[in-house]
């Protein structure tokens, strides 16, 4: 067994695929049931306090039945129940990743775009070093330096992210600031800080939030990577990296500890995918 | 003989008729117009002259060099687009592969009709003087040449192909107004000394004025007057027509007399 | 009076200068700017909306420099000089309804209540020709030449002197460029505007402005009364352009020389392209002098004036057209 990702996943060509508005339904559909079990998780989940520090030894390493769809792990919790509170682990560390790479980039990256000259060079440059670095190295390193907790994935993965942002906004916003409605704005007087959020930005925006949907499967591939390596989430919380490592020598006698949340993460970063495709099909027609 | 003939063409998108025209003919020697304003449905017209509508149902009868365009196979239009009646676009820019020499650009057109070695390259250098271009053009790229030289080129290549009809959609209204007059210059020498048949789509009703022999007026689809130019121009009968004519901004006239033209335009 | 003008200005983007010493005053009262594609009337025209800087030379706004103007003098060069583009689904924020653009004129220079508001651009909307109702409707939901006249009300909302209207008519459709022009016309004429007219249709500069400038290669080249320009030029680039505009049913246009000719580096830029051209255009850089009453920059103004019909350049039929090479 060979940990889930060791690449971030940037871009996934699924454009190729017939019927891609169907797709994205898909996705959506299959996220929102992602989301969904997340939220419920406390009230959905079979056995609740397994989703946390509970141990029941004299159930350890049960295979799927009819009390434990998912079988149990080596303290004796209900798979299922881990799986679903895994949910919020891993969206909670999407949405954190994402909301911050993507405030911090498309921040930098309108400024750079709009106001172009020393303002552009400087902030491209700091972002140029970030992407200078493997990413997933970079966070490793974080990582590292970091107490292993959630908040450090958070961190460890939202700097090398935000530079990408950073970066397509920048060229987005470089040439909606040539557009006659700015230029029209700028006779009129408005201020500049006014004409970047009323104009620029908005007008900048779509191919961010479509890339910010696409690379949501790549942070939770990430952040289960790190935790994987032990250098994010830990006991008793409920991720499905930290599950997967766990669960791995297990494999051959006991397949369903680390097959579920693996499955999870599967679908998960597939869910984000498809509907990010879905999304870039849509509104780039 | 007519070169291009059209009988009641109706071309639909579902329910609506984007284009009706009951009768156009263009003989060889002759430049007929149509104008009108964006959605008067010129352009589909045009189009449609080479089955090149796509996504509408188009009806009636139109033939081009004797061949019927609406019953042809795609092998037979194919082979009609080019060696019998050849497009000009507002863009020949935007045409050209731009990783190709237009030499080589003429030159595999050529090769796709069965002219080949000496034969292309004469037909070749043949059809870019007939434009006034200078032969050494076929050694550039597309970004080297002006829109009026890549216009021009268009209309070349049309000729070395051995067309006898030239569809012009807007050929001049991207360019200045100088270079306009050179490639209508070029059109109308064509039709007047190779006995070249033109369709010209246009807005510009001035230019047009200066070379069509026919005009047909269109407007929301449909065919509001056609006649002669001289006609239409000085006794337009339509009240949309006379709108046009109207809007066209005048030119002072100029003080001294313009002398004789030298040469037969 | 002068409102802006541009005194010698030279203007580059990079090294590249496509505007060089160009002088060139608006009042009030229309003035217009002739030029093909890449003669620099459009690099000007940002200069004079205070969107680009000079590289040298001065654009002065009443009585100072526009680059040396404090805070309020700015807000006041705002609120006083106003752009129409070419095209008004440009000029518009495609994401604004047509009343949004128009209100966000209105209150960038002054408080204003919602009320007093709606009414500001229901009065400006019926000022151009529309229906108020357009006020809900974004950029795409309107024709070009509804777009155009919104953004002719957004650029009146700051009740402006004067209006640089760059193209505002070469997107649209034959009919409604005319109903523009007949806009534009009325307005100047009702709000007292003065305005700088920038076009390559010398038929809608003869129309719309008293005195005219026409650009080569980044130069004036001859500025005088525009009916003098259109009837006697005295520059042989006027004079190409002037006998290649189509007129209805007249005779086919002249073909302007050898129009693939590059701008000269030395000497006349004209030259290459020029019929008249002799040793001295090459060697010597004309200055613009005064000819009966324009201002022209070539040697041999006076015969072009003289023997403007003989001398008329024509594309050699049947020869080849020289070709320089463009990089």
């Amino acid at each position: 067994m060979t940990a889930p990702a060791l690449t971030t996943f940037r871009r996934t060509p699924l454009r190729h695929l017939a019927g891609v508005d169907r797709l994205a339904v898909a996705g959506g559909v299959l996220l929102g049931v992602v989301v969904l079990a997340a939220l419920l998780a406390p009230w959905i989940a079979p056995y609740p306090d397994d989703g946390g520090s509970a141990t029941h030894p004299l159930e350890s390493l049960l295979p799927p039945s009819g009390a434990h769809w998912f079988g149990t792990d080596q303290v004796g919790r209900d798979v299922l129940s881990r799986v679903l509170f895994g949910a919020r682990t891993s969206l909670l560390i999407a949405v954190a990743v994402l909301a911050i790479s993507g405030v911090v980039g498309v921040g930098l990256g309108v400024v750079a775009g709009y106001a172009g000259g020393w303002a552009r060079d400087v902030i491209m440059r700091v972002t140029d070093v970030f992407l200078a670095f493997p990413a997933l190295l970079l966070s490793l390193a974080l990582a590292v330096v970091l107490q292993p907790s959630v908040t450090t994935v958070i961190v460890a993965i939202a700097v090398t992210w935000w530079p990408w942002y950073a970066r397509l906004t920048a060229s987005v916003a470089a040439s909606v600031a040539t557009r006659g409605f700015v230029d029209s704005a700028r006779c009129l007087g408005v201020p500049a800080p006014l004409i970047v959020l009323r104009h620029v930005l908005p007008n900048s925006l779509t191919p961010v939030l479509v890339q910010l949907s696409l690379d949501g499967g790549g942070v939770i591939l990430t952040a289960a990577a790190l935790s994987y390596l032990g250098l994010g989430a830990h006991e008793p919380t409920s991720e499905w990296g930290l599950m997967v490592q766990q669960g791995q020598s297990l494999f051959t006698t006991d397949w369903w500890v680390v097959t579920f949340p693996g499955l999870a993460i599967l679908v998960t970063a597939f869910s984000f995918n498809v509907l990010g495709e879905g999304l870039r099909a849509r509104l780039s027609r | 003989m007519s070169l291009v003939s059209v009988r009641d063409l109706v071309v639909r998108i579902g329910d609506r008729v984007i284009a009706s025209v009951p009768e156009l003919d263009v003989a060889a020697g002759e430049c007929v117009a149509i104008v009108g304003e964006s959605g008067s449905g010129k352009t589909t017209t045009l189009l449609s002259t080479l089955g090149l509508v796509h996504g509408a149902d188009v009806s009636g009868r139109i033939t081009v060099g004797g061949l019927d365009v609406l019953t042809a196979s795609q092998a037979r239009l194919r082979e009609i687009r080019g060696s019998r009646a050849a497009l000009v676009m507002q863009s020949p820019q935007a045409a050209l592969n731009p990783t190709m020499r237009l030499g080589t650009l003429m030159r595999r057109a050529l090769a796709r009709h069965g002219v080949k070695g000496a034969d292309a390259r004469e037909r070749a250098e043949e059809g870019v003087r007939a434009v006034l271009l200078d032969p050494g053009i076929l050694r550039r790229y597309p970004h080297q040449v002006s829109g009026g030289q890549a216009q021009r080129f268009a209309i070349a290549l049309a000729l070395a192909l051995g067309a006898q009809v030239v569809l012009a959609d807007e050929p001049t209204s991207a360019l200045d107004v100088t270079v306009q007059a050179e490639v209508v210059g070029v059109l109308r020498r064509l039709r007047d000394e190779r006995g070249l048949a033109v369709l010209l789509v246009s807005h510009d009703l001035a230019l047009v004025s200066t070379i069509a022999d026919r005009v047909v007026v269109m407007r929301d689809g449909a065919v509001v007057e056609s006649g002669p130019a001289a006609e239409v121009f000085t006794r337009p009968r339509d009240p949309y027509t006379r709108e046009l004519i109207a809007a066209v901004p005048a030119l002072p006239e100029a003080a001294p007399a313009l002398p004789e033209a030298e040469e037969g335009a | 009076m002068t409102l802006l003008a541009a005194e010698g200005v030279t203007l580059a983007y990079g090294t590249t200068a496509v505007v060089h010493d160009v002088s060139l005053a608006v009042d009030e009262g229309g003035v217009g700017l002739i030029g093909e594609s890449g003669s620099g009337k459009t690099t000007l025209a940002r200069a004079l909306l205070g969107l680009m800087r000079p590289r040298s030379g001065v654009v002065r706004y009443g009585a100072g420099d526009l680059a040396g103007l404090g805070r309020a003098g700015r807000a006041e060069f705002r609120r006083a000089v106003q752009p129409v583009f070419q095209d008004g689904s440009e000029a518009l924020d495609p994401r604004m309804t047509a009343g949004a653009s128009i209100a966000e004129a209105l209150t960038t220079h002054h408080r204003m209540s919602r009320t007093e508001r709606a009414d500001r651009i229901a009065a400006l909307l019926a000022d151009v020709g529309l229906d108020p109702g357009l006020a809900a409707r974004r950029p795409h939901e309107m024709s070009g030449g509804q777009r155009q006249r919104v953004a002719i009300a957004r650029a009146l909302a700051v009740e402006p002197r004067l209006l640089v209207l760059d193209e505002p008519t070469s997107a649209l459709d034959v009919t409604v460029q005319a109903r523009i022009l007949d806009l534009l016309e009325r307005l100047a004429a009702e709000h007292g505007l003065g305005y700088l007219l920038i076009t390559h249709n010398l038929g809608v500069v003869g129309r719309l402005c008293r005195t005219s400038s026409v650009m080569f290669a980044g130069r004036v080249v001859e500025s005088g009364p525009t009916g003098e320009l259109l009837t006697r030029p005295a520059h042989p680039y006027t004079r190409a352009l002037r006998d290649a505009v189509p007129r209805l049913g007249g005779e086919p246009p002249r073909a302007a020389g050898r129009t693939e000719a590059a701008a000269a580096e030395t000497g006349c830029p004209f030259r290459l392209r020029c019929p008249l051209a002799v040793d001295r255009c090459r060697e010597e850089t004309p200055q613009a002098r005064e000819v009966e009453g324009r201002r022209v920059a070539c040697h041999r103004a006076e015969e072009v004036l003289q023997t403007p019909a003989a001398s008329a350049p024509r594309v050699p039929h049947g020869g080849e057209t020289p070709d320089a090479p463009r990089q």
